[in-house]
């Protein structure tokens, strides 16, 4: 049916002209290409030509962005194949960045360092080799390198990217202040991905957790999620700032909406802790279930190394030997500060003290803010009888975030409170 | 459920995929990749024969986005680069003759080399020529070669681009509705720029910054055709295999990447082959309007235009003269995807060096350096993209969600509506061979005006006159 000018003039309503303009005035920009929408297109590419190599690596680097967002590595595997199946055809400079990507992720530290070393020789001016490198040699402790690596990203390309990692370099070694600066300038930074963004957020809300700026950090958290709803770890982040305020439920939610989204083993550790203090065992008793079955599925599959779950295990003051397999078999792929903690905690637990001591210095080494670190060589301190050094540790520890762990602050503060014979103050915020 | 053993890999440290590669990118600094590095974001593509009549074509190309008069000599072509000019003579859309423009530094400034033949390997990775069927090198900021034969410039211009950008990010940002203030309208009142005492209202983003241009002219004989030939531009780094140098930047058409492809997908179309672009990126052009009604609502070219001239859009001051017929005819809803895709320049050899032939066999015929690219894609998306208006609106095209077909919601939709981002004067918007730019273009090679005068020399206000005893520096 053909409609004439006429009749375009006489169907004109003041109702449905109003309705266009709100509609014209309500319009948004084109709605984002979400990461599913991307690898159903570059799917529909390879499906239609399955030899051509661009839309293979397009489809496993879309594969890659999946895994950062659910934390299910069955992308990460079917990368992972897609860029075998390149590489055995051609040397291809993509395929070989998301290799290293893939070898990183799978916490293969040095291999991805010595592959991401060999691109940028072969490609200087390659960013995210240097940010491949970087990462790899951060795990494997090996800091200065890891700084000139993010130094030189930054030098060749300031942005998201090498922003944030400089920024979580500086934090880690004792300048949180800059690292804070930097981890804002990552957030103002374009992100080509929502989740990017949202990452970045959380990591600025763990840093201002951790100086105990609580509200500042519940912000960045809740700013996270508004950019990208699925962020498992801002909910994560979320619930650490409720239980540092000692609002228990709320904690207990953020923690379950997490859990829901991805189950990581630390999710589960927090809430045991979280409902032993609501007095809830039954509940808790799950969550320690949930961490068993990890343990053993990872068990199943030869992982033996998870410095996560092993510092579960020593805070719950159970299997303190496996705590102490999973944190050495950790060690033996990385010996980073964060990895030397555990090791530590899991000595300490197990009553090997003067190794327990050696390696909480290590940790300590490059003056990071971690409450954890300060909290853990206080303990090892005093056990060994050194009652100086552990307040001072346990004080640097409450000092720096007096609500760093729900059940290991509680410890904190009642150890120094016997060790200086006065009441420590409540947990309190900056 | 969880869902893998290794849903315990810590991720503290998983490392941003950085999808885009090591990329800068396209059309004026439009996509993810392009901070950091103008050498290899292409500005626009030209294709078109010598004005004059002397059977010779010209291609030129611009890096560089928005470069400054004020900081002139810091804008250089990438050593590093492979600057490519190819050109499809079979309709294909595989390229089976190249130019190749590499560059190295020198002592005094840079030196371009310039090498004309049929590629060694075709697609998204290159190899330099082996047996280029010509050859001249020359310093950046000259002509070199030979008028009789190849001809060169490689160096600052004048950025021949005209577009009010700032205004169609405010309409695409939501904050402005339309180019050109509409107080009154059967819409409503829509936002836009006031309109200025000289009759305009836009403005040139582009106005009074530079880029860096590679212009070459060379005999139309050589390409051994008299027919239509598909050119476009692209820009490769090496990839570290021996000679080898992947393409990470390329355009054809003005605007395709920047207003058709999706954000997180541009890089992607940046490094893909003008063979593979009908069947990926067709899906999102949108359908074309057809002679014959394709919903039931009346939703045809003729109802098109009179929706737009029942809207006052049709006219000045609202809106600029339609430009097709409310009979155009067309029988495909492809026909947009047609012009298009593949993103390549499509260059009658046949025809006379000005004839625009618009919608012949493509948006336009080449394109040459005061064709108002912008005004002829405004008017050509307003008059046949197919939208969805609501249902309550019931005007053609009105109704439910149909595939194929923006959406009033859609801001690109209302940045088409007047067919013109009205920098030019009213009077001569109905010439769209013009485009408006604030430098006067060239008559002979190379064509593109020149560079915009450093801050404080002639032609610059309101600096005040630079000391006579210092010479003004040269332009590169």
């Amino acid at each position: 049916m053909l409609v004439s000018r006429r009749d375009i003039a006489s169907k004109r309503s003041r109702l449905s002209l109003a309705s266009l303009l709100i509609l014209i005035a309500t319009a948004q920009a084109q709605p984002a290409f979400n990461t599913d929408q991307q690898i159903k297109l570059y799917e529909s590419w390879v499906s239609k030509d399955p030899a051509n190599i661009s839309s293979r690596t397009l489809l496993a680097g879309a594969y890659i962005q999946k895994t950062r967002e659910t934390t299910d590595f069955d992308y990460l595997n079917r990368a992972s194949k897609i860029l075998d199946g390149v590489l055995a055809e051609k040397q291809d400079y993509e395929a070989l960045r998301l290799r290293n990507i893939v070898e990183l992720t799978l916490h293969h530290f040095s291999k991805a360092a010595e592959y991401a070393r060999g691109m940028t020789i072969r490609w200087p001016g390659d960013v995210p080799s240097w940010g491949t490198l970087g990462d790899a040699l951060l795990e494997m402790g090996q800091y200065d390198d890891a700084r000139a690596a993010f130094e030189k990203m930054l030098e060749l390309k300031p942005g998201l990217m090498s922003y944030n990692r400089l920024g979580f370099y500086h934090f880690i070694t004792g300048d949180p202040e800059r690292g804070i600066a930097l981890m804002q300038q990552a957030v103002a930074a374009a992100a080509k991905y929502p989740e990017n963004k949202a990452w970045c957020l959380v990591e600025l809300g763990n840093m201002y957790f951790k100086t105990a700026h609580w509200d500042e950090a519940g912000h960045a958290y809740r700013e996270a999620l508004a950019t990208f709803p699925a962020s498992h770890t801002a909910y994560a982040g979320l619930a650490s700032v409720k239980a540092a305020q000692g609002k228990f439920e709320d904690a207990i939610d953020n923690y379950k909406r997490a859990q829901s989204i991805t189950p990581m083993v630390q999710y589960a550790g927090a809430l045991h802790d979280l409902y032993m203090a609501a007095g809830n065992r039954a509940a808790a008793q799950q969550q320690a279930d949930m961490v068993d079955i990890v343990a053993q599925l990872e068990g199943a599959a030869n992982q033996k190394a998870n410095r996560t779950l092993a510092l579960i295990y020593a805070n719950q003051d159970r299997n303190l030997n496996q705590s102490l397999e999973l944190a050495k078999a950790d060690f033996e792929v990385r010996q980073d500060v964060y990895t030397y903690d555990v090791l530590a905690w899991a000595l300490y637990k197990n009553q090997r003290y003067e190794e327990a001591r050696k390696a909480s210095d290590q940790a300590l080494k490059l003056n990071a803010p971690e409450a954890l670190f300060f909290y853990h060589a206080g303990m090892i301190a005093n056990s060994m009888g050194d009652t100086a050094t552990a307040a001072k540790r346990l004080s640097q520890a409450l000092d720096l975030n007096p609500g760093f762990d729900i059940k290991q602050a509680s410890i904190a503060r009642q150890t120094r409170e016997a060790l200086v014979g006065q009441a420590s103050p409540s947990a309190n915020p900056r | 459920m969880f869902r893998g053993t290794l849903a315990t890999v810590c991720l503290f440290m998983m490392p941003f995929a950085s999808l885009a590669p090591n990329l800068k990118a396209a059309d004026h600094r439009d996509a993810p990749g392009v901070d950091g590095a103008g050498e290899g974001d292409i500005t626009d593509v030209f294709a078109f024969l010598d004005p004059a009549g002397n059977g010779r074509i010209v291609l030129a190309m611009g890096v560089n986005p928005f470069a400054v008069p004020g900081a002139t000599p810091s804008y250089r072509f990438s050593p590093d680069y492979l600057y490519q000019f190819k050109i499809d003579r079979s309709g294909t859309y595989v390229e089976d003759l190249v130019v190749q423009v590499r560059f190295e530094n020198t002592a005094t400034g840079q030196q371009a080399f310039v090498s004309v033949g049929k590629p060694v390997v075709t697609g998204a990775v290159s190899q330099p020529l082996l047996s280029p069927n010509s050859s001249v090198n020359g310093a950046v900021g000259t002509t070199f070669g030979n008028a009789g034969a190849i001809q060169v410039f490689t160096g600052l211009r004048d950025d021949p681009f005209v577009f009010d950008l700032a205004q169609f990010n405010r309409i695409l940002a939501g904050t402005q509705d339309v180019f050109r203030n509409i107080p009154t309208s059967p819409l409503g009142p829509l936002r836009g720029r006031p309109v200025r005492a000289d009759g305009t209202s836009g403005v040139d983003a582009f106005g009074g910054f530079n880029a860096s241009y590679i212009v070459v002219e060379f005999p139309v004989a050589w390409l051994g055709v008299s027919k239509i030939i598909n050119i476009w531009a692209t820009v490769s780094a090496s990839s570290g295999e021996l000679n080898g140098f992947t393409q990470f930047e390329r355009m054809g058409q003005p605007a395709i990447n920047t207003v058709f492809i999706p954000k997180p997908l541009k890089d992607a179309f940046n490094q893909g082959i003008p063979s593979d672009d009908n069947a990926r990126w067709s899906q999102f052009i949108p359908d074309a309007l057809t002679t014959t009604d394709n919903d039931g609502t009346g939703n045809t070219i003729s109802a098109r235009a009179g929706l737009l001239t029942a809207l006052g859009l049709g006219t000045l001051p609202n809106g600029a003269p339609l430009l097709l017929p409310a009979t155009f005819a067309n029988t495909t809803k492809d026909l947009l995807r047609i012009a298009l895709l593949p993103d390549v320049l499509r260059l009658d050899l046949s025809r006379e060096p000005d004839d625009l032939a618009i919608g012949a066999f493509g948006v336009t015929n080449g394109r040459r350096l005061g064709d108002d690219v912008i005004d002829i894609e405004l008017r050509l998306l307003r008059q046949l993209a197919d939208v969805n208006f609501p249902a309550a609106t019931k005007v053609p095209g009105s109704g439910p969600a149909r595939p194929g077909a923006l959406t009033l919601g859609d801001p690109r939709v209302t940045a088409v509506l007047q067919g013109t981002d009205f920098i030019r004067p009213d009077s001569t918007l109905g010439d769209v061979t013009v485009s408006g730019n604030d430098q006067t273009f060239l008559t002979t090679f190379p064509y593109l005006a020149p560079p915009n005068p450093l801050p404080g020399e002639a032609g610059t206000t309101p600096f005040p006159s630079p000391n006579a005893t210092h010479p003004a520096p040269a332009h590169q």
